[in-house]
């Protein structure tokens, strides 16, 4: 199923893993050496910046040959000659993306990314085009193929995402009748994804997908959250069947809070990165939901003692574990090599504030724009 | 505040990056290979016992955020609380708080040094950080309240300017110092951060240009200067990521600007724009390759390319006929096809010894 030559990938995570060992001073540079010569790796990863200048370049390459081939096909204009220039399209990326990986050896390149992704815009545009969207349940499935299809044979994480959503799109789009049971409905899908997604990722024979699935355990948890959501919910049901009042609305106040908070809990308790980490997250949508229906402070005064009291959170708790205490260190562990050498906090502070004056009281994150047109989706 | 945009990145490729435990077995077959030793294989082991789960970025992402809200909070409410008794509470309240940052952050720094010196704990990165935002507020709330500084507006952001440069410099900070340079642009006129240019929101005059082009040669200039005269070479990177994207970014502006306007499309003042832009570029190009940094070889290839495309476009325009369309089409296809070929090239000079 996968593309890629199953020893290679191997070859790769045996040389990542001793790379990790070595950053961490438990092998020397000679045994480093002798690994990388004893498990070649012939596939072509170039770092960060090259892949976002790949997958940039490849989609204005993508863009322009179709828009060539529209015009010169501008003659016969109609919708079933642009579904076909549609259809054709796909497959011409189809076969270059499969030749850049078989022959090049590309894996993760930036290049495959932005392949995948023309080759699905323009497969599910063409289908449209030739009169096959006019159903959402069809669409939704026809997705989900698509993508899943994507995510099993180049092992790529947006086609992941892509997936899981269109599932869920799907299964919502059929059971709308159901509205009362929606929420839950997409909570226990969601949990059954996770839960499924947990046991596969540390089974050996889909360990090519190890990385991808743990990017997907955290969707689906963000999923789950957003099913109970009392935000999510009414503004759902005000929406889509004009309900003003929410029957129950207490269960969903319950879910908003309760579930990062568990999030957390378990994530400590089992230690697992991806938990905790969404949790985190999802304590700011806490915040953001109850202050969207109950102003309990001007929001100046909830920025400046939310500030305090993080700030202080953190401070007790770096001091806390300053030895580490019950397996937890606030020392850190690995990631060191990498974030430092691109120098990306430097990078991000800049960003971080536009000019010293501070002025109008926006105040937006949370939903967050983090949209960037990264590579992959794979770092 | 664009930093909450980008934290959720940061959490995100974090989350990508990690894997919890060695893998054990790995490295016993490795080690009955003859791989690696049974020294460096007890290391292994231990390490994998001691099995610490590290919390520190998450922690410093907290703690980021926590400084970000406070500073962002007092400043929103001390404009809110302009014309009330509170203000000065809240005043004095910015300044106790900001005098005790500096102090903390000078009695625990480690000795100066013209190197890199580390920070002396977790904490004082960010404590220095809260009290330079708040002595921007500070300054700032002082002008619009009291008008401290008369006539002089100028004034009141070149004290921050040099406060920010001064703490970059003594305390060793590199956030610091991005501060102080996107305050040194706002001193003279230029919003350097790329959000408010996405945005949108920028007038672009010829006097913006200008300034932006001499503000980052000046800065590729103190790049320079760091490494030569070995002042915190480790600040070389903000200076001439600084410069290097103010000067391309106004050649590519001013060209752009020349058709802004009806009739001016005999304006053929982009060309001497695009020749100072290959100029840059070339210089970009060489110090990529002497700092090794592909991100700069990216950047570089990026704008070069739009500024080609610009002036291509244009003289194809010139010929006025349906021909010039196919070659426009064409062009873009081929010279995205050549720019791949020479960032993959490019990328092969720098040595990259890890497969990350």
């Amino acid at each position: 199923m996968i593309a890629y030559n199953k020893q290679q990938l191997d070859n790769r995570e045996i040389v990542l893993e001793a790379e990790k060992a070595f950053r961490r001073q438990l092998i020397p540079q000679e045994e480093l050496d002798s690994i990388r010569a004893a498990y070649p790796v012939a596939l072509y990863t170039p770092n960060m910046y090259l892949r976002i200048g790949l997958f940039i370049l490849t989609l204005i390459i993508g863009i322009f040959s179709y828009g060539f081939l529209c015009l010169i096909m501008l003659s016969g204009a109609s919708e079933n000659v642009f579904g076909g220039i549609n259809i054709f399209f796909a497959i011409g990326s189809f076969i270059i993306l499969e030749l850049l990986v078989k022959e090049k050896k590309h894996y993760k390149s930036g290049a495959d990314a932005a392949l995948m992704w023309m080759c699905g815009g323009a497969l599910i545009g063409g289908v449209m085009l030739l009169g096959g969207g006019s159903d959402p349940v069809a669409l939704g499935i026809f997705f989900l193929v698509v993508s899943m299809w994507f995510f099993l044979r180049f092992a790529d994480q947006v086609m992941g995402w892509v997936a899981q959503l269109a599932l869920l799109f799907t299964l919502v789009e059929m059971l709308q009748s159901l509205r009362l049971v929606l929420p839950f409905l997409i909570i226990g899908v969601s949990f059954g994804m996770y839960w499924l997604l947990r046991r596969l990722v540390n089974q050996e024979q889909f360990r090519h997908y190890k990385g991808v699935m743990k990017g997907m355990q955290a969707l689906a948890l963000l999923t789950l959250y957003a099913g109970g959501n009392y935000f999510v919910v009414r503004e759902v049901n005000e929406g889509w069947f004009g309900l003003t009042a929410l029957p129950m609305g207490w269960i969903f106040w319950v879910l908003t809070v309760a579930i990062p908070l568990l999030y957390l809990y378990f994530g400590l308790r089992i230690k697992d990165q991806i938990l905790l980490r969404v949790g985190l997250i999802l304590v700011a949508a806490i915040v953001f939901t109850v202050r969207y229906y109950h102003s309990v402070a001007p929001l100046e005064v909830a920025m400046t003692a939310g500030g305090i009291v993080m700030v202080l959170f953190a401070y007790f708790i770096i001091r806390y574990l300053k030895v580490p205490k019950h397996g937890f260190t606030s020392e850190e562990d690995d990631e060191k090599g990498t974030l430092e050498a691109l120098q990306i906090e430097s990078i991000v502070i800049s960003q971080s504030f536009k000019s010293g004056v501070p002025g109008k009281d926006r105040f937006d994150f949370g939903g967050g724009s983090a949209s960037g047109g990264g590579a992959s989706g794979q770092y | 505040m664009g930093a909450p945009d980008i934290l959720p990145i940061l959490f995100y490729m974090n989350l990508m990056l990690y894997f919890p435990q060695m893998n054990i077995r790995m490295f016993g077959k490795l080690e009955q290979d003859g791989l690696i030793s049974p020294g460096s294989m007890s290391n292994i082991r231990a390490a994998a016992d001691k099995k610490l789960f590290s919390l520190h970025w998450e922690l410093k992402t907290i703690l980021y955020l926590g400084v970000l809200l406070l500073s962002g909070g007092l400043g929103v409410l001390v404009y809110k609380n302009i014309d009330t008794i509170g203000h000065q509470v809240v005043l004095l309240a910015i300044a106790l708080a900001c005098a005790g940052c500096f102090y903390y952050c000078y009695r625990q720094k480690l000795p100066f040094s013209w190197g890199k010196v580390a920070a002396p704990n977790p904490f004082f990165d960010y404590v220095l950080l809260l009290g330079c935002l708040l002595f921007i507020t500070f300054i700032t709330y002082l002008q619009a309240a009291y008008g401290v500084f008369k006539f002089h507006y100028g004034t009141a952001t070149f004290i921050p300017l040099v406060v920010l440069f001064f703490s970059a410099y003594y305390f060793d900070h590199l956030g610091v110092l991005s501060l102080a340079i996107t305050n040194l642009a706002a001193w003279l006129g230029v919003n350097v951060s790329p959000l408010t240019f996405l945005e949108g929101t920028m007038y672009i005059s010829m006097r913006l240009i200008m300034t932006g082009l001499l503000l980052g040669g000046a800065l590729l200039l103190l790049d320079y200067m760091t490494h030569y005269l070995r002042k915190k070479p480790h600040f070389g990177f903000t200076y001439r990521n600084f410069g290097m994207h103010l000067m391309l970014l106004a050649c590519v502006t001013a060209m752009f600007k020349s058709t802004d306007s009806y009739g001016m499309e005999s304006d053929a003042s982009y060309l001497i724009w695009f020749v100072i832009q290959i100029g840059i570029s070339i210089y970009i190009y060489r110090e990529a390759l002497k700092h090794q940094s592909f991100y700069f070889m990216l950047m570089m290839g990026l704008y070069g390319y739009v500024g080609l495309s610009y002036v291509i476009v244009r003289l194809l325009l010139l010929t006025e006929s349906e021909g010039g369309i196919y070659a426009g089409i064409l062009y873009f296809i081929a010279s995205a096809i050549g720019l791949i070929i020479f960032l993959i090239n490019a990328n092969k000079k720098i040595k990259h010894d890890s497969l990350q």
